[in-house]
């Protein structure tokens, strides 16, 4: 549950004036979005406010009509960063209305509010001066979309709908001017909080107002998706699915001050084409569509007797059906720039205890893995370096803890020890070198459905000794904390299995001698078992 | 962040990434400075014989020289031996440096021990004493020495030698045991860079009078090859020859990684004529198999010295 505030979805977005058809321009869409887990010291970390964020950025410029050179993403940013964008997309706005064009600016927060602020890291943004920054702007269109907690204090002045009561003829005339003011949705009313779910890896608004962007609030079946058929989508998946939650319902709030009447179309589904189709004889019900990662890419609710279609990146996908005893599962491929229409009959039945949407869940708490293989490491300063530490290779174990300290973080353990023959050189002494390293990473990985990357820094305990095949020569050893950063890739092969390919560089300061810099390269190849 | 602050946390993080141990290449070629023990120290196949009156009596005589020469080594080297037992206490580009260390039985007493590098291919080195609370630079040297690595030979193959001086300490009062005062000096060369291996052993002891004044000298010649041959050269003084005079011999002696070998011993001051010669052979298992004694015909054995293994001069 966001405790503090979570949602915040503002877009700012076109509609039309009621006046003649003939007379609708063209709607050049603008978009930021901003999403930040951070609130301040006073607040707890989200989990899911960036990654809402980036489901909104792609959803807009991949189906909302929002050129990407006109989207700004901001994950993370501080208020002056926020207010900096607004003013760099309103010059390129008025630039745009110079040419005659008519404008439209979504903008959309996802994050901590808190004392009648947003939270931005440890910046503010007081909740009025922001609704007036938007308000003055000169957008013929402005959506904003707050997902945070108690963000209905944006709505509450004027205009505010806890209900999705509109029945507002939409004018489907999609990028045609037909309305034009300010238009305000947030996830939660002035006294609810907003809240997050690890079993759908996101805020509960955010989450159904992304899977009705996609086509599950296309109520119209005309394969575009409105303002005002994602907010009643939204509206009513978000206040179904708290109702029963610890921190009680919550409920959407809308508020809008349109000249000229019709809807804007936010999303259209059929224009690219691509992901899956619910057929009209598909058996009613929500359906869920879960990625290669775990996550709920989409949560549809579909009714007798209509289709819907949803778009979907291309890639494989789980398919989930409730039913009062049972599940219905399967997956669907969905090729590129096709839309793929999702048998019934290629579903099965499958417990309960086989819920593909508990990998989304696993995958985005905390959870730990197990990883061994083998390393092999060099110094940089051969062959004096080599004479003193000798190409080696070790086995190694790694244990990982990720999404504790932060989502997509890596706390890692790891220990090494490995042997080799050397020979010092200049006293022609032939040795035995054994080697053993403790250390502690802290990496950050962008999970992909196949391939995850990571980078990071690490910090080395080595203990080195050496035996020499000689008996005149005691033995000798070399302990030194060596920091280093980390860089790879984990190849998922199986659902909790991964192939991970790993190089390491590190300093290696060695003073008995003489104050050497000795640098070291490391190679791994390990295998990765999610615990 | 304030320039102290700046200083201290470099400080600590030095500190952190520093390492610790003995690990070094460098401390390898101090250590090889020092002469080994075994370099240096005779070796003669044992006799396997139960009653030791059947051994060959230049046989026997080169067993107990050895015996000797190699306790009077032992007790040296096995101090400098230190240094490969225990890291150096400090290191300069030039030096290792092992003490000081409290002796553990001349009580108040301390050591350290010091190689220097003096050029790329020369070490030099000290063993000193003090006594413990004297001032920094007051040391009394037992041991001095020096060494030439020959790299194309091994690195611890080289030309060195050492002298143990005793005058040093005993003027500093130190405290001697089992009379180690009479010793003067004990001077040592060695060769170690090729085969075969020679040493140069000679021992200055004081006679007991009291008056450190009188000093009877020891010396032997030692080689060796890489086959096990050996020879040995030293002086015995005692009452060889019947009559009032000490007899005193120069026994050369070679043998063969058998055991078996020649030596000769040639008169050179005693009751019968100077420059008189024995000759005397044995087996591997050391009895005589050749004897010529011309001051004790009757010891003679065997009439046909070709019998004598045949053993180059080292």
């Amino acid at each position: 549950m966001r405790a503090a505030l979570n949602i915040a979805l503002a877009s700012l977005l076109l509609v039309a004036a009621a006046a003649a058809p003939a007379r609708a321009q063209v709607l050049r869409r603008f978009a930021i979005v901003a999403g930040n887990d951070d609130g301040g010291g006073d607040t707890r970390a989200l989990l899911y406010a960036g990654a809402d964020a980036r489901k909104v950025h792609d959803i807009l410029t991949r189906l909302g009509g929002v050129r990407p050179e006109d989207a700004t993403l901001l994950v993370g940013a501080s208020s002056s960063q926020l207010l900096s964008a607004i003013v760099s997309v309103e010059a390129r706005a008025a630039d745009a209305a110079r040419r005659g064009e008519k404008t439209a600016l979504f903008f959309y927060y996802s994050g901590h509010a808190k004392d009648g602020a947003l939270r931005l890291g440890e910046t503010r943004i007081p909740i009025d001066s922001f609704k007036a920054r938007v308000a003055a702007s000169q957008f013929d269109v402005r959506v904003a979309i707050l997902d945070s907690c108690r963000s209905g204090a944006l709505t509450r002045t004027k205009g505010a709908r806890k209900l999705p009561a509109f029945d507002i003829q939409a004018d489907n005339t999609n990028g045609k001017m037909t309305a034009k003011g300010l238009v305000i949705l947030t996830s939660s009313t002035s006294d609810e909080d907003s809240q997050e779910s690890d079993a759908i890896g996101g805020s509960y608004f955010s989450h159904h107002l992304a899977s009705g962007l996609l086509g599950g609030a296309d109520r119209s079946g005309d394969g575009r998706v409105t303002l005002f058929e994602a907010y009643a989508y939204a509206y009513d998946r978000t206040v179904a699915d708290t109702a029963e939650s610890a921190g009680g319902a919550q409920h959407p709030t809308f508020s809008y001050d349109l000249a000229g009447n019709g809807d804007l179309v936010l999303t259209d589904v059929v224009v690219r084409n691509e992901g899956v189709y619910f057929p009209r004889e598909a058996p009613s019900g929500v359906y869920y569509l879960v990625d290669g990662r775990g996550f709920v890419a989409a949560e549809i609710s579909k009714g007798d007797g209509i289709d819907r279609r949803v778009a979907l990146s291309p890639g494989r996908y789980r398919v989930k059906r409730r039913l009062p005893d049972r599940l219905r599962v399967g997956e669907i491929d969905v090729p590129r720039g096709r839309m793929i229409a999702l048998a019934e009959a290629t579903l099965r039945d499958a417990p309960f205890s086989d819920d593909p949407v508990k990998g989304g869940r696993v995958d985005i708490t905390s959870r730990w893995s197990l990883a061994a293989g083998a390393t092999y490491q060099s110094v940089f300063a051969a062959p004096s370096g080599a004479s003193l530490f000798p190409p080696t290779g070790m086995l190694a174990v790694d244990l990982s803890l990720r999404n504790f300290l932060r989502r997509d973080w890596i706390w890692s353990l790891d220990l090494a020890a490995g042997s080799t023959d050397g020979l010092a050189t200049n006293v022609g002494a032939p040795f035995r070198f054994t080697e053993m390293s403790l250390a502690s990473s802290l990496l950050v990985e962008w999970p992909g459905q196949y391939v995850t990357p990571f980078v990071g820094g690490r910090l080395a305990m080595l203990l080195m000794g050496r035996r020499f095949t000689d008996d005149l020569y005691p033995a000798q050893f070399f302990s030194t904390l060596s920091p280093g950063v980390v860089g790879g890739a984990a190849f998922r092969v199986m659902p909790n299995t991964s192939v991970v390919a790993r190089g390491r560089l590190h300093y290696l300061l060695y003073n008995v001698d003489e104050d050497r810099s000795l640098g070291y390269w490391e190679l791994a190849a390990m295998v990765s078992y999610d615990l | 962040m304030t320039s102290e602050r700046v200083t201290t946390l470099t400080l600590v993080l030095a500190a952190a990434l520093a390492g610790c141990g003995n690990y070094s290449n460098e401390d390898l070629e101090y250590m090889n400075a020092v002469p080994d023990r075994d370099d240096l120290v005779a070796s003669m196949p044992p006799s396997a014989l139960r009653n030791m009156d059947e051994e060959a009596e230049l046989a026997a005589v080169t067993h107990n020289a050895i015996a000797t020469s190699n306790a009077l080594m032992d007790g040296f080297l096995g101090i400098v031996d230190a240094v490969r037992v225990y890291q150096p206490t400090s290191r300069t580009p030039n030096s290792r440096i092992w003490g000081p260390v409290r002796a553990m039985r001349e009580i108040g007493w301390q050591w350290r021990f010091i190689v220097i590098r003096d050029a790329p291919t020369m070490f030099t080195y000290r063993l000193e004493f003090q006594r413990v609370g004297e001032a920094p630079d007051k040391w009394a040297a037992l041991l001095t020495g020096w060494f030439e690595p020959s790299p194309s030979s091994g690195a611890r193959r080289g030309v060195g030698g050492f002298l143990v001086k005793t005058s040093e300490l005993r003027i500093a009062g130190y405290p001697f045991e089992n009379r180690g005062d009479l010793l003067d000096s004990i001077d040592v060369g060695y060769s170690t860079r090729e085969f075969p291996i020679n040493v140069e052993v000679r021992v200055d002891q004081f006679v007991d009078d009291g008056t450190y004044a009188n000093i009877n000298t020891v010396q032997y010649e030692y080689a060796t090859q890489a086959d096990g041959r050996g020879a040995m050269r030293f002086t015995l003084s005692g009452q060889f020859i019947e009559g009032p005079v000490v007899d005193t011999l120069l026994v050369t002696t070679r043998w063969l990684a058998s055991g078996a070998g020649r030596g000769e011993a040639t008169v050179t001051q005693g009751d019968a004529g100077v420059g008189l010669v024995q000759v005397q052979c044995w087996g591997p298992d050391f009895r005589q198999t050749y004897n010529d004694k011309p001051w004790k015909i009757l010891d003679n054995f065997g009439s046909d010295m070709s019998i004598c293994p045949d053993i180059p001069r080292l």
